[in-house]
């Protein structure tokens, strides 16, 4: 016991150096990512802001109690759920899809372009792109007379008022705004691709397509896997600004996220400890929804899981 | 004299001597001066006018030079439930904020009371005449932390204006009809539908719109608010109150609010309906006001007045609107107009962060003279109003057309301060009613022809007479919407939560085929009952009973 005790101080004292090193950022971590974990205390205290951090009443479970019985609180973690798996799937169908189609375009110039162009929308705020789309779906906006003049429907539909249209406009919008900017890395990976392998494949006869299906494909797999590792960390994280500024009464039931939840009945209504608890909740399935995509990613063979 | 300056004198032994005395004698003066010794006050403003002045603003200029007051605003836009929310977490309070009952649940303001006695006359005497004033401006721990911005009455009222509830027509509708005297809600839509059929376009060739509702974030309340004034009741905070008993019932699911959505829905089958009210925001829906589309809203003038104004700019008099004291039955007595009382827990409340609450409430006390406060509520004499020989105040023409123009008036005009400032209101001891506008010569020529027009082809000189020549007096509880449920409460929760109910399910109520509606109703009943907005009826209740004790059942 001490001899193995022994041996791990002198292993240290040996690694000195690299542990000096590593010494700031453990600081760094524990201080700005353990410390202010001890804030969830707040979720189980009946918060008041003027009584201080130590003059709190303490109400145990109380509010995990309120949220759970709380038919909205399921609502809400539905949607931000459902919004979350369809920005996921759409978000990387269509941008895995778009690098590969942009690799098969040979004119550099138009290749530039289209990916300038689809990628311009990201540095856009949130803000505005509500606004636009608003206004493309408003009554008499562009999505309505087209559908008009094409006969699909007879009179203006508020598309906004559509409780289960939202989450699909709120997916469709987050790809149009992102599209062009996750391109980026897939078609970074694609391009590391050893091009001798292109070569082997025409060699031996394959088309376009099977180019893409054996070679382009297998070789950007542990981007996209670390990318959906990566994604799915945040899966609750459907987003707050898109449902907050599309959201209104009529699509409540379908619109309200998790953040919107914790903001009006949280900070809205002072009630910060239940906006904790939320918190809490959310992180607690997070991480769960994190190991799980951890274990999915080995079965797929990825021998590196984070 | 900065501490570096004296340390370097003092080497000077007899030079430092000398400056002791004088340090003495500054400390001496010191409070002599420290009346007017310069201080730049920090504001949060949340609700009502949020535009920033300009910095040359000749108002601001005036209070900086005469009282030493310099502002910093930080002017909430949208929402401000969120952003109050997170100042309170931070507490990082500015000196003063605007009133909120959220904010004195979080004992973000301090106790004025005591500073009033000591260091403000002026203030004391106008909150104090009438003594059931200064007993409503107590918090429940009777404390006074807002100093009300509006409705303490010297001198007689003297409003001319009507800035309340009301069913307002567009004037052009009421013009094509000849000016009809109407009482009935079935009256009302009728003569909209009428218009809409004869111009279903503006002049600029909008389309016009029947009836639109304000569904917007806090501004919802005209959705759920018009069932107790077409019923006959004042509005007594999303209830009734039975004016015998004094029990009140929360309104959301009651059969005069079932009367009011059947209409709401039969008119929507007829095509009158803004069927985008319910995804609007409050710009498109101001929008839409000011490009004169809307003939008919169920609203309060200021919620909605600044889409009024560009229009009379333009002399469109007849595409703004005007108040109806419109009722379900023409056997009800309409009860929109109310008299004027306090407005209770909206104004200017110092914060427990002000660095020096006496200078602020001394800053307070200064404004509330008659002289400065006729330059706050009327501008500078020659630049922005003459006397008349009677010492009555009027308007040249330019001065009057620079009023309505909103450039000018950021430059020219204390509104952010003056909407929340404790001020004067109904006469000056001169005589003269403390709105300009209210002045017979002013009233008179502000009133466009047509408007004069209107008001002596319906027998009265204002737009408050219209609504109710004289109201009745004030039940002892009125008005139930001050009653607002402290943070973290079930009845705060209970309320949320049926606003929330309402706004979703009213829409479908609303939009459904008609046979449907007694279907939908029937959801949103049951969607309500699920909500505990009991707990909420019995914490208004209580409030009520509360005030009947305090006050009697009458005033």
């Amino acid at each position: 016991m001490s001899r193995a005790k022994k041996s791990i101080w002198s292993k240290a004292a040996g690694q000195k150096q690299l542990i000096m090193m590593a010494l700031p950022i453990i600081l760094y971590v524990v201080l700005f990512t353990y410390v202010p974990l001890w804030g969830w205390s707040i979720a189980f205290q009946n918060f008041k802001p003027q009584k201080g951090l130590f003059g709190q009443e303490w109400v145990g479970f109380k509010w995990f109690s309120m949220l759970f019985s709380d038919d909205a609180f399921f609502q809400v973690m539905r949607n931000t759920l459902a919004m979350s798996i369809i920005n996921l799937v759409l978000g990387f169908t269509t941008s895995i899809g778009l690098a590969l189609l942009l690799n098969e375009v040979r004119t550099i110039f138009l290749k530039r372009f289209v990916q300038t162009v689809s990628y311009l929308p990201h540095f856009l705020s949130m803000v505005i792109v509500a606004g636009l789309v608003q206004n493309m779906l408003a009554s008499d906006g562009v999505f309505n007379l087209i559908l008009l003049k094409a006969g699909f429907i007879n009179e203006p539909v508020q598309w906004l008022g559509k409780p289960e249209a939202f989450w699909w406009i709120a997916g469709f919008t987050n790809v149009w705004k992102e599209l062009g900017w996750t391109t980026i890395i897939y078609l970074a990976a694609i391009s590391s691709i050893d091009p001798h392998l292109y070569e082997a494949a025409d060699i031996d006869g394959c088309g376009r397509f099977q180019k893409m299906r054996h070679i382009t494909l297998p070789s950007i797999k542990p981007t996209i896997v670390i990318l959906l590792i990566i994604s799915i960390g945040y899966i609750l994280e459907s987003g707050f600004e898109i449902q907050y500024l599309l959201g209104n009464g009529m699509n409540q039931e379908y619109s309200q996220s998790i953040d919107i939840y914790v903001v009006n009945y949280g900070l809205g209504l002072n009630n910060y400890s239940l906006a904790t608890a939320a918190g809490i909740f959310k992180s607690v399935v997070s991480v769960t929804l994190l190991f799980g995509a951890n274990m999915i990613a080995k079965k797929f063979g990825e021998d590196k899981p984070l | 004299m900065t501490m570096k300056q004296m340390e370097v004198h003092m080497k000077n032994a007899r030079l430092g001597r000398v400056l002791t005395v004088i340090a003495i004698a500054m400390v001496l003066v010191g409070p002599a001066i420290a009346q007017n010794n310069p201080i730049t006050i920090t504001a949060y403003v949340s609700g009502g006018s949020s535009v920033q002045p300009a910095d040359d603003n000749k108002i601001y200029k005036l209070i900086q030079d005469k009282l030493g007051v310099t502002f910093k605003w930080d002017i909430v836009v949208g929402n401000s439930t969120q952003k109050t929310g997170v100042l309170i977490a931070s507490q990082d309070y500015p000196d003063i904020m605007s009133g909120d009952t959220r904010l004195i649940d979080a004992e973000a303001y301090i106790p004025l009371e005591d500073l009033i006695q000591k260091y403000a006359p002026n203030l004391k005497k106008h909150y104090s005449d009438d003594p059931s004033v200064w007993e409503k401006m107590k918090a429940k721990d009777g404390h006074i932390y807002i100093l009300p911005n509006f409705g303490v009455i010297h001198n007689g009222p003297s409003d001319t204006a009507y800035w309340g509830a009301a069913m307002w027509i567009q004037k052009a509708v009421m013009k094509e009809a000849g000016y009809p005297k109407i009482k009935t809600i079935d009256e009302y839509f009728k003569l909209i539908a009428d218009y809409k059929a004869k111009h279903p376009t503006t002049e600029d060739g909008k389309p016009t719109i029947g009836f639109s509702i304000l569904t917007y974030d806090w501004h919802a309340f005209t959705l759920i608010n018009p069932p107790q004034f077409l019923a006959g009741y004042p509005n007594d905070g999303n209830g009734v109150v039975d004016p015998k008993t004094g029990k009140y019932s929360v309104h959301l699911g009651l059969d005069i609010a079932k009367r009011w959505y059947k209409l709401l829905n039969a008119i929507n089958a007829k095509g009158l309906l803004d069927r985008d009210s319910f995804i609007d925001n409050y710009d498109q829906y101001l929008s839409k006001l000011a490009n004169g589309q809307i003939l008919g809203v169920h609203d309060q003038l200021w919620q909605f007045n600044d889409s009024q104004t560009p229009l009379q700019a333009q002399k469109k008099i007849l595409q703004t609107m005007m108040p109806l004291p419109i009722v379900f039955d023409s056997s009800i007595v309409p009860h929109y107009r109310d008299r004027p009382l306090p407005n209770i827990n909206n104004g200017w409340g110092i914060s427990v962060k002000a660095k020096d609450p006496v200078r602020i409430i001394k800053f307070f006390d200064a404004q509330m003279t008659e002289e400065w406060q006729k330059t706050l509520a009327w501008g500078i004499k020659g630049e922005d109003y003459l006397l008349d020989p009677k010492g009555q105040p009027y308007r040249t023409p330019e001065m009057r057309k620079a009023q309505l123009d909103p450039n000018w008036a950021q430059k020219n005009q204390a509104a952010i301060w003056n909407a929340n400032a404790p001020k004067l209101e109904g006469h000056f001891s001169d005589g003269s009613a403390t709105g300009i506008a209210n002045n017979s010569i002013e009233y008179q020529s502000t009133l466009d022809p047509t408007d004069q027009a209107i008001l002596k082809t319906y027998g009265v000189a204002s737009w408050s007479e219209l609504m109710d020549k004289s109201p009745p007096p004030n039940p002892s509880w009125y008005p139930g919407w001050q009653l607002t449920p402290p943070d973290g409460s079930p009845a705060q929760f209970a309320w949320k939560k049926a606003n929330d109910t309402a706004q979703k399910f009213l829409p479908k109520v609303i939009l459904a085929k008609p046979k449907d509606f007694d279907k939908r109703w029937k959801e949103y009943l049951d969607a309500l009952a699920k909500t505990n907005v009991q707990a909420y009826q019995d914490f208004m209740q209580s409030g009520i009973d509360e005030r009947i004790a305090k006050f009697g059942k009458k005033k």
